[in-house]
């Protein structure tokens, strides 16, 4: 039995190891192209201290809404322009930042 | 943003989606402390357990007067013609509102509902069978079943059911925009009402994935009636006096591969995966859905399998099945908690708001438009995770502890400790792999 504890613990130790995540303190930036029905980036995962300010930049070959869940921020994204969201993260949780009309999910802030 | 301007941008947004807040992953040290204590607490248990069935009577105490109270005909009508007018609003709602997110029928359906079952059942009983519109509307015109056809099927045309809502709730393109909806809720009317005239109310119990869910969970309850009086009871003994119906496993397992599916597609690495390929999303979504509740019960067919050599009567595997899924219902109900707790306090005040004002008139009924989300459980996201943990591995060490009960009274007793360990280690599988699932950034 105490093997079998042991065995387990050493794989959870070693998912430990193959997990890891940043941290950001200060302002977070997040530099979004959108280009043929695909984003960039593409579900990614950003690590936000409560209270920061975050800044999405977006350029787009076409015509969408970027959109953050939770803060509920909605902006239409004009082709061949930079569109720029920036708003402080106060509420903690995970919310994803999503476009409308090729429904993809760029990216999901962690806010702690 | 001011609120005015919030409110400007949610009255123009298009429905696409429920839930805009997660939790957030559950910090490691939570996991590792989590199954660390789910499997020494199963191994300890499964030394130092009992020889003797011990769950297998209600026990508890009677109480006739309550009973009575809550079976007096004004009472009993009161409650469902609130539960009517309420279905009613709803109804109002899905035929004559507008498609944006402020309409009420989707959180009604997908938070109040889904998740709002959850707790209703566990801490109320049998409420959700015994206030059931379909039920009320039923008795008022045929009294009873007529046909006893309805036992072999059981609840696994509940469990088909879990399966088509889990690619409802989380596969199906635009699932929170009205005429999807309508057309959902239309299958479930033509499902549960259709059947009921064709088989009885028995039907209900047997067919309604929300029913049969909420039945399952509420033998975890502290009520339970018996010879027509209510009795409060121990929650273990609620469940370890339990014959569960035929298919009970089979609802277990959809329902907690399509949570597991939940957590699992919101992984970012999926997200990345899905969003790199050309397939179509809904195809991923299937065959992500369909491995996860294949994974979920290919083990737990496994684990009873392993078992059967120590039965102390010959029994089919599926009836074994059945009988020791009441080790699985604790296990569902702490999947449930841990995972949609929160978007049940959060998004059902939203929707509770939302429904002063169904039809998007700008009415305010009961004056519940004046309210705002309370949202104070978000400001403390060690307590969210801690309240996680505590649900994933209290289910555990419940299921363990009535799991145990009914294999004493299947196994001889000399093969008792030998014959439980796989399907106990399944169980530590399901709850170790919740909590990864629920870490998974």
């Amino acid at each position: 039995m105490r093997r079998l504890l042991a065995c387990f613990m050493a794989t959870l130790l070693l998912l430990a190891g193959a997990c890891s995540s940043t941290t950001a303190s200060g302002p977070v930036t997040i530099n979004v192209t959108i280009a043929n029905g695909k984003v960039s980036p593409s579900g990614a995962t950003y690590d936000v201290t409560k209270g920061a300010e975050v800044t999405i930049n977006v350029t787009s070959d076409s015509k969408d809404t970027i959109h953050v869940h939770g803060y509920e921020i909605e902006k239409d994204v004009v082709p061949g322009q930079q569109t720029v969201i920036t708003f402080v993260a106060d509420q903690t949780g995970r919310y994803e930042i999503e476009t409308h009309i090729i429904e993809a999910t760029i990216a999901t802030l962690n806010v702690r | 943003m001011s609120a005015d301007a919030l409110t400007i941008t949610l009255l123009h947004l298009p429905a696409h989606g429920i839930g805009s807040r997660k939790d957030l992953p559950l910090p490691f040290e939570y996991v590792v402390v989590g199954a660390a204590l789910i499997v020494a607490a199963t191994f300890w248990f499964l030394t130092r357990s009992w020889r003797q069935v011990r769950l297998s009577t209600l026990g508890g105490r009677a109480l006739p007067r309550f009973s009575r109270v809550l079976t007096a005909p004004a009472v009993s009508l009161v409650a469902r013609l609130l539960v009517l007018v309420f279905w009613a609003w709803f109804t109002m709602a899905l035929i004559a509102g507008k498609d944006l997110v402020t309409n009420p029928v989707f959180g009604v359906v997908f938070v109040l509902v889904w998740v709002g079952l959850v707790p209703v059942s566990l801490l109320g009983g049998a409420v959700w069978r015994g206030l059931h519109p379909v039920r009320t509307i039923a008795g008022w015109f045929r009294p009873s079943d007529r046909r006893g056809l309805l036992d072999g099927l059981g609840v696994y045309p509940a469990a088909v059911g879990i399966l088509v809502w889990g690619w409802f709730e989380l596969i199906q393109p635009d699932r929170a925009t009205l005429p999807v909806l309508r057309g959902f809720v239309i299958a479930w009317v033509v499902l549960v009402v259709v059947g009921t005239l064709w088989r009885g109310v028995g039907w209900v119990g047997t067919a309604d994935p929300f029913e049969a869910y909420a039945s399952t969970l509420s033998r975890l309850s502290p009520w339970q009636w018996q010879d027509g009086t209510l009795r409060l009871v121990s929650p273990l003994r609620n469940l370890g006096s339990w014959q569960p119906p035929a298919g009970t496993s089979a609802l277990a397992c959809a329902l907690l591969g399509t949570t597991a599916y939940d957590s699992f597609s919101s992984s970012t690495w999926w997200i990345r995966l899905v969003q790199a390929s050309d397939l179509p999303r809904w195809l991923w979504g299937l065959v992500g859905m369909g491995v996860m509740v294949t994974i979920v019960a290919s083990l737990y067919v496994a684990g009873v399998a392993a078992l059967r050599w120590g039965l102390s009567a010959r029994a089919g595997l599926l009836e074994t099945a059945d009988s020791l899924s009441i080790g699985l219902v604790p296990i569902v109900a702490g999947y449930a908690l841990g995972h949609y707790l929160t978007l049940l306090v959060i998004e059902g005040q939203r929707t509770v708001i939302q429904l002063a004002d169904p039809l998007g008139q700008g009415w305010n009924v009961l004056g519940l438009a004046e309210n705002g989300v309370v949202a104070t459980p978000l400001t403390y996201p060690t307590a969210t995770a801690l309240a996680q943990l505590l649900f994933i591995v209290g289910g555990h060490v419940l299921g363990v502890i009535v799991a145990h009960d009914r294999a004493v009274a299947l196994l001889r007793p000399e093969a008792m400790r030998r014959a439980q360990l796989p399907l106990l280690s399944v169980m530590v599988v399901y709850t170790v792999g919740g909590l990864l699932l629920l870490f998974s950034p």
